[in-house]
């Protein structure tokens, strides 16, 4: 019996130690994980977006300008490979691929791991293309092909019409809920429809407060005519030459 | 006595050249410099937090229950390394992490502990455990840049991954466009370990 107790008691103080690390470090981390996803994402996009009420719904993010985010994995030739996609909507409502980054893998050192931008810059080849389209690497095929089955089939995925509940990667509710993305519409199309008094308003107010104005594209997600109505709320303020897009956000 | 225990504990019974422990992260994380380091601190971390926790602890343990006293305490501690590492070096954790996870199966830690910590007042052990840290740390340090230098044609690289920004002008570049990949891959941490490892008999015997 003492033995045990005295192992319940060591546990307990493990458990403290554990607890206590935790309290201290679990903001830093979070912080540290969103710039980290946020830094793959700017990246994908190419621009710095201002992060203020974009989350991520499961494996999916929904940025303003209809351009979707979706995380994955695959198995590579070590372990999982995960990585994020970047898809534009494009012509009839086909999305095409904008770019791909790995955000962890486990590849060998020096063969494997040109997946990785800050290796190679192979993983840009992706960027407009059919995945079939992009050439393997010499030496590493296994690599190249798994990272090319899993934007295929990330593709697949997308063509296939969001059934709810079919997708098993929701995190939080609401990823039905989603408005599509419009494609067929351009949003600089979206521009003329409002008056001019009304979109110098709108353009005041979002450049007044950018995150109320992307908060509340995503917040409430309702029919599709208020998304583009929000959506253009945010080209708005993009296009502007001259506005500090970062400058709503602080965060890294 | 006190100074004894550490240099002892460094060097005449480094853990890595002359007890062949812990070498499973030694050979599989030394392919860089930083990389090294960062399993040097986690590891010390590690080694110090438990070998003085069991040392305080030393009366209290059963002797039929240590071995599960001792890894409970040694996990708990390698998690609180991890986390750290996550919360503060966060570009080298995305790197190093597995390997600083399975720290907590690390025989050196476990032997040093058996052996020492649990029979020893807190101050030996932790200078035992530092000794054993440094010489791991050592062992670690001089295989990664060996193997940085000749695999990578560079010294320092990426060390703002553990010093921040400051330290990205810290890379040395001795060889332009690289070197030896082989010395990179896992054979190479076998081929320049072994070497070492034989330099290190060499010395040994030599002094004698």
């Amino acid at each position: 019996m003492k033995p045990l107790a005295s192992l319940a008691a060591i546990g307990a103080l493990c458990a403290l130690l554990l607890a206590g690390t935790h309290r201290l470090t679990a903001d830093d981390i979070r912080a540290n994980r969103d710039a980290h996803a946020w830094r793959v994402a700017f990246d994908l996009v190419g621009a710095e977006f201002p992060t203020a009420g974009l989350h991520w719904d499961g494996d999916r993010l929904h940025l303003p300008d209809g351009v979707r985010l979706l995380r994955s994995s695959i198995n590579g030739y070590a372990g999982e490979i995960e990585f994020i996609a970047a898809f534009r909507p494009g012509r009839n409502g086909a999305n095409s691929l904008a770019g791909v980054r790995v955000t962890g893998h486990r590849e060998t050192p020096g063969l494997g791991d040109f997946i990785d931008t800050a290796r190679s810059p192979w993983i840009h080849r992706f960027s407009g293309r059919q995945p079939e389209e992009v050439d393997a690497v010499t030496g590493a095929t296994i690599t190249s092909e798994a990272v090319k089955r899993g934007v295929s089939a990330l593709l697949r995925s997308m063509a296939e019409p969001v059934r709810s509940g079919n997708s098993g990667d929701s995190g939080g509710s609401g990823s039905e809920a989603m408005p599509p993305p419009e494609p067929q519409q351009p949003l600089t199309q979206a521009l003329p429809t409002a008056s001019v008094p009304e979109a110098a308003a709108r353009a005041k107010s979002a450049a007044a407060a950018p995150e109320t104005a992307l908060r509340t594209v995503w917040a409430a997600p309702g029919t599709a005519s208020q998304a583009a109505r929000a959506r253009e709320k945010v080209e708005t303020e993009w296009s502007r030459p001259g506005t500090n897009r970062t400058a709503s956000e602080e965060r890294p | 006595m006190s100074a004894g225990t550490f240099a002892t504990a460094a060097v005449e019974r480094n853990p890595a050249w002359a007890q062949l422990l812990g070498l499973c992260p030694l050979l599989a994380v030394s392919n860089s410099l930083v990389n090294a380091l960062g399993l040097a601190l986690a590891s010390g971390f590690v080694m110090l937090g438990s070998s003085l926790t069991i040392s305080l602890l030393r009366g209290w343990i059963p002797h039929a229950a240590r071995l599960p006293c001792f890894v409970l305490v040694i996990a708990t501690f390698t998690t609180m390394s991890v986390l750290l590492l996550e919360a503060h070096a966060f570009d080298l954790y995305l790197r190093v992490a597995l390997f600083i996870q399975i720290i907590v199966s690390n025989c050196m830690i476990l032997g040093r502990i058996e052996a020492f910590a649990s029979r020893q007042p807190p101050g030996q052990a932790a200078l035992d455990a530092l000794g054993t840290a440094c010489g791991f740390a050592i062992a670690l340090i001089v295989l990664g840049g060996v193997r940085e230098l000749l695999g990578n044609g560079t010294l320092f690289a990426g060390m703002a991954q553990l010093f921040g920004p400051a330290a990205d002008s810290w890379t040395v570049e001795v060889v332009a466009n690289g070197g030896l990949l082989v010395v990179l891959l896992p054979p190479g941490a076998f081929l320049v370990g072994g070497l070492l490892l034989g330099l290190a008999n060499w010395i040994r015997i030599a002094r004698a």
